[in-house]
């Protein structure tokens, strides 16, 4: 929680004008307010080994800009999640980072993006198959 | 930079801190079933609870002899609810078992309940016969549904008995919004935590959750869920981190959510 | 499928799925087949141990390995539990110290570059899991007094200790000596990589395209195999060339010791985690900034993790029954028996699907058995021990 009310200090202090338009042509992820780009790294996600996400979001109505995002992922099918919970920060192009990401079966997983603002969550979600 | 983000990080972190005394908890989801009775007898299950600082357990059990053995101890403590598995494993073919409605009468008859569950139950299954029955059962003994099981299955036990008080587990596992939405629809919808951490993971309530427990502060309740005998031996734990999460809340929200919200439902339930 | 493709296309130009079909075998079922090797892998060091690879460190460790002189009274080696002619296991369901021990001795082999270390991951790194044992009241009862006394009083072990660090153990405070001392242990136990296996060469063989050596591989194995990567849900756990996530798992087996105590696995593990000192984040850790921390920085604690153990992994299995934490399962055949036929009702509803009934033939039994006996080297050998001068 520490780590998002930084990122969201962040956001609210050094990204004051955050990009209000949505640059993003063909987004990962799209919610009812937000739509989001993301590249994991390394490209291919690994099995049973860390990686990272850099998430790119914009809104996709108005020009409410995005205050914090928190990232996670589940395997739906199992019904749980990640053994780790990624810590999110704010870089200074305006994308995030998402450290601490580690898929451990191989299968389906669904990263969910969690965009705050004013007040209210846009949830959008995205599918990966990890062979 | 640096010293406004560390002065406005003291500013969030900064809360009144609760009284010394541990908050008293009402854990709404124990399980006290046939195969707990030898490994952990009556006394020890009572004392566990006892031990974990809860001012009272809704406890259901497979069978629900194991309910009454605590009930029979501890009755100042236990809140009875009737489960309808005659030994654990029977989640998916007690609805199918049409003689559950009247072993389940027969014991109402006889013992006294706050309500039925936790059952397992979800989509169009709320709409099988014993479910049905089940739902005229508690309408006509006042006593409130503990559904495990997803809105669906919700939705269709409100279409069935719209006056119905249903508390459900592990609030369907289900996302925030999607909770949100389902109590805002009914508002004799309450939802226990069980064996869900995201809400209070590291100490600290996410914004998310935080709006969520502000905005229904009176329907929440928190449980530990011991669904193998082992398991009571998480109840201590539970409660600890527990509190843990709930120090990071308004103390009166703190206290609804740890004990006054399930008091109301028992109260209700067992007509206090 | 990609990885499929490109090896059908470029590195198996002679093979089609048709003949790979032969072998019993469907293209995702040999994608599945692949990704459990190479085996062996590439040596790597663990950044926070400064002697990890270091041929002195590794005389040190293998001579400290079988000494009884690191417990106070004599009695115990890491190598009285961890037996070398069992697969650094040992026959027996719970170990028994001083008292009879809560769990399992797992097996030594391949333990290095592992994530999280015994059954509970109460440990980051191999060091400080190989201090545990030695402190511990129930086993070792040794101090890190008793222990810097030792190295520093047998001429051998001083030798070996100024060659590995560097420095003489009567210069270095006793607590800095005892962490010395388990870094020697885990840097020997590093080089304790399995040979390669039966399983190994039909991988390999089928990697190349080899087909004619791939049918070398006993047909029940094969069949074993198929079923371990798909209708059998093994390698969702048992995953990569290790044969384990190395996460935590409720598989549905009892965690009572005894009335009134349980075993909270990895529930405690992560307590002693977070107490402990000897982290990869930590003071005594060698890797500056913590870079390979990613472990413990990112955990998450969850309420499944009570009565949860490590995912063990499957190189050498057939050598080290008994099976489970506590060792409850006497065979390969009761293991199996249990994945068959879990105990449903002790996994949570909304937990892991994973487990569930398999409903396996006596066949298919016989396959896995015949799949899990080829994990284990033909002639598994423990390498020589050295030994560090007189003692």
């Amino acid at each position: 929680m520490r780590r998002v009310i930084r990122a969201a200090l962040l956001a609210i202090v050094v990204w004051p004008a955050a990009a209000m338009a949505c640059p993003i042509e063909q987004p990962d992820a799209r919610g009812d307010r937000f739509a989001a780009r993301v590249i994991t790294q390394p490209s291919t996600i690994p099995l049973n080994a860390p990686f990272s996400l850099i998430v790119e979001v914009c809104p996709v109505v108005g020009d409410t800009a995005a205050e914090a995002i928190t990232l996670d992922a589940t395997m739906p099918r199992h019904r749980h999640g990640m053994n780790y919970r990624p810590e999110v920060t704010r870089l200074d192009d305006g994308r995030w980072r998402a450290d601490g990401f580690l898929f451990h079966m191989p299968g389906a997983w669904r990263i969910a993006v969690e965009v705050e603002s004013h007040g209210t969550v846009d949830r959008l979600t995205l599918d990966r198959t990890v062979p | 930079m640096r010293t406004l983000l560390a002065f406005s990080l003291l500013l969030l972190a900064w809360r009144p801190t609760l009284a010394a005394e541990p908050v008293p908890l009402i854990d709404a989801h124990i399980h006290y079933s046939h195969d707990a009775w030898d490994l952990l007898p009556p006394v020890d299950a009572v004392a566990a609870l006892r031990a974990a600082g809860l001012k009272r357990a809704f406890v259901s059990s497979s069978s629900d002899e194991g309910t009454q053995k605590l009930y029979a101890l501890a009755p100042d403590l236990i809140v009875p609810v009737l489960r309808p598995y005659r030994a654990r494993g029977e989640t998916s073919s007690w609805l199918r078992d049409d003689t559950v409605p009247t072993m389940l009468e027969a014991l109402m008859q006889r013992n006294r309940y706050a309500g039925i569950g936790e059952f397992h139950v979800f989509s169009a299954n709320a709409d099988l016969p014993v479910m049905r029955a089940v739902v005229r059962l508690a309408a006509k003994h006042h006593v409130f549904l503990h559904l495990h099981g997803d809105a669906e299955a919700v939705e269709r036990v409100f279409a069935q008995d719209p006056d119905a008080r249903v508390l459900w587990a592990h609030s369907g596992f289900d996302q925030p919004e999607a909770i949100g939405a389902l109590l805002a629809k009914y508002d004799h919808l309450w939802a226990d935590l069980a064996f869900r951490s995201e809400h209070g993971a590291d100490g600290t309530v996410p914004s998310v959750w935080r709006g969520l427990f502000d905005r229904f502060p009176d329907r929440f309740m928190i449980g530990t869920d011991t669904y193998t005998p082992e398991r009571w031996y998480y109840v201590g734990p539970h409660a600890t981190w527990t509190r843990a999460w709930l120090a990071d809340l308004p103390p009166e929200l703190a206290r609804r959510i740890a004990y006054e919200n399930a008091e109301t439902l028992a109260a209700w339930g067992l007509g206090e | 499928m990609i990885r499929l493709l490109i090896l059908l296309g470029l590195l198996w130009p002679a093979s089609t799925s048709a003949e790979v079909a032969v072998l019993g075998l469907d293209d995702e079922t040999v994608e599945a087949i692949l990704s459990h090797g190479s085996w062996p892998p590439e040596p790597v060091r663990d950044p926070s141990n400064r002697v990890s690879g270091d041929p002195a460190a590794i005389r040190l460790g293998a001579a400290l390995f079988d000494d009884t002189r690191l417990s106070t009274d004599q009695r115990f080696a890491c190598s009285s539990c961890h037996r070398p002619d069992y697969g650094f296991a040992e026959p027996k369901a719970r170990s028994e110290g001083r008292t009879l021990l809560t769990r399992n001795t797992p097996s030594l082999w391949n333990v290095g570059g592992q994530r999280w270390f015994g059954w509970d991951g109460g440990n980051d790194n191999l060091w400080a899991q190989s201090r545990r044992p030695i402190l511990a009241p129930d086993e070792m009862a040794s101090d890190a007094g008793h222990v810097a006394r030792l190295i520093r009083q047998d001429a051998g072990l001083a030798a070996c200790y100024r060659a590995a660090f560097g420095r003489a153990a009567a210069e270095v405070p006793a607590d800095d000596v005892l962490v010395d001392v388990a870094k020697a242990l885990a840097t020997w136990q590093e080089t304790l990589v399995s040979p390669p296996t039966p399983f190994d060469r039909f991988r390999d063989a089928l990697a190349a395209g080899e087909l004619d050596s791939a049918a070398v591989y006993p047909e029940a194995a094969r069949r074993g195999a198929a079923l371990f990567v798909g209708r059998a849900r093994c390698a969702f756990c048992h995953v990569g060339p290790r044969f384990s996530s190395g996460e935590f798992h409720d598989v549905g087996m009892p965690y009572f010791l005894e009335r009134g105590v349980v075993d909270p696995g990895r529930h405690g593990g992560l307590a002693a985690l977070k107490a402990s000192q000897l982290t990869r984040l930590g003071p005594w850790s060698d890797d500056a900034g913590g870079v390979t921390g990613f472990a413990t920085r990112y955990v998450r604690p969850r309420h499944a993790d009570f009565g949860a153990f490590r995912v063990p992994s499957l190189r050498g299995v057939a050598e080290t029954a008994p099976y489970m934490h506590a060792g409850s399962l006497t065979t390969l055949a009761e293991v199996i028996e249990h994945y068959n036929d879990p105990p449903l009702d002790r996994l949570h509803t909304d937990g892991e699907r994973v487990i569930r009934p398999l409903g396996l033939t006596d066949r298919e039994k016989a396959d896995l058995l015949a799949f899990l006996r080829s994990l284990s080297p033909r002639q598994p050998s423990p390498p020589p021990p050295v030994p560090c001068g007189g003692g």
